[in-house]
């Protein structure tokens, strides 16, 4: 999806299988040159992680590479080929994305003449949005064409995290949320739930300004 | 709940806003030594100047203060003298009219005002009396005997014979009289 300044969003279909690289051959005539990009990744690019921190570990650089230890070691991946960014406020939540991909999309925007403004998880946009902030909502679910993800904070300033990847059916993702929720002892009307789609929706008041017009109310 | 905040960029407008605010600081703080250092020279020239003129002032006022001239010295004596009121030396002088008692010397002192009478006595008693004589008229006994000794060639007559050829030295201050 291509946005640019007073224009209507444009939706590439490039094959899944397609590298990366050619897909951003693709954008050549969609983005006009030397322009400031604000790029948005999906849940499945970059998603979203939870981590215990051990006390006494102050050193915000060292809070990042214990967090990027502990993704890859999750993931089984080699520490070099994973980038982890914490969030600013919570320290214990954070997003996890493949080095190549962030090598290859500056590689891109420097032949381009373009500037890399800002790399954020689509879902880190949607809890920044006025539905997220009311009082009483200790929740997000966020769902993308590409997967949902789930973010609570029940108290203490934790948050916890529940990625389900893919396009999981609305029964097992209704299902897997309650037995989250339950567990965390989060009611329903706890947790917004935004949903995310290609296609323009009517606008929400209280939605994402990311995006805004693809956003809608689950 | 507290929105997310992700991104795999650094926020090049923070570092923007550090740089300009510490360009910022840094011409604050030339501008500030510049316009100290300014001060600090035109303070030492201001100095500079002060002292040249105290300078100056020292030379005028030395032009201006004539040298001591001797002559002068004498005629603002001699005005001081004649500005004083001498008729009461003589009256006292003049009224002294004791027997064996005759006047030497008188000395004047024009700057200190003092005045001394030396007088030729036959006797050791004739002191007592010529001081009585010339504190007469006078409360505050202005009049004092300072020293009585032999006067000059005159010959002892024996232990018990009179004292003769005295000399007597009374003394007071002109403005007691």
């Amino acid at each position: 999806m291509v946005q640019t300044a007073n224009q209507p969003t444009e939706v590439l279909h490039p094959s899944v299988t397609l590298p990366l690289e050619r897909v951003l051959q693709q954008l050549h005539d969609h983005v006009p040159r030397a322009s400031l990009l604000h790029i948005s990744l999906s849940c499945t690019m970059c998603p979203a992680f939870d981590v215990a921190l051990p006390q006494g570990v102050q050193s915000w650089r060292e809070r990042q590479a214990i967090a990027q230890h502990w993704v890859a070691d999750s993931q089984g991946l080699p520490v070099a080929e994973l980038l982890c960014e914490l969030d600013s406020r919570s320290a214990c939540l954070g997003a996890a994305m493949p080095a190549a991909t962030l090598a290859t999309l500056r590689h891109w925007a420097r032949a381009q003449g373009h500037r890399i403004g800002a790399l954020q998880p689509l879902w880190a946009q949607a809890t920044q949005c006025a539905a997220a902030a009311k009082v009483g909502v200790r929740g997000v679910l966020v769902q993308e064409p590409d997967g949902v993800t789930v973010l609570a904070q029940p108290g203490d300033g934790v948050v916890q995290t529940l990625s389900l990847p893919g396009a999981p059916s609305a029964a097992a993702v209704v299902a897997r949320l309650a037995q989250w929720q339950f567990s965390l002892g989060l009611a329903i009307e706890h947790v917004t739930r935004l949903g995310f789609d290609a296609k323009t929706q009517s606008p929400m008041t209280d939605g994402p300004r990311a995006w805004a017009g693809h956003w809608y109310k689950l | 709940m507290k929105p997310v905040r992700i991104d795999f960029v650094p926020d090049q407008r923070w570092r923007a806003l550090w740089t300009v605010a510490m360009l910022l600081s840094l011409a604050m703080l030339g501008v500030s030594g510049w316009r100290a250092w300014l001060t600090l020279q035109s303070s030492q020239a201001l100095q500079g100047q002060i002292a040249l003129s105290k300078l100056q002032a020292q030379q005028l006022q030395a032009q201006l203060t004539p040298p001591a001239n001797p002559r002068h010295d004498s005629l603002a004596q001699a005005a001081k003298l004649l500005r004083q009121d001498l008729g009461k030396v003589f009256a006292t002088i003049e009224n002294l009219q004791e027997e064996g008692v005759r006047l030497r010397a008188v000395n004047l002192d024009i700057n200190s005002g003092a005045l001394q009478l030396e007088y030729e006595i036959d006797s050791l008693a004739r002191a007592a009396t010529v001081t009585s004589a010339l504190n007469a008229g006078y409360e505050t006994r202005p009049w004092r005997l300072e020293s009585v000794g032999a006067s000059v060639g005159a010959k002892a007559a024996g232990p018990t014979a009179p004292a003769s050829g005295m000399r007597a030295l009374w003394a007071t201050q002109l403005d007691l009289l």
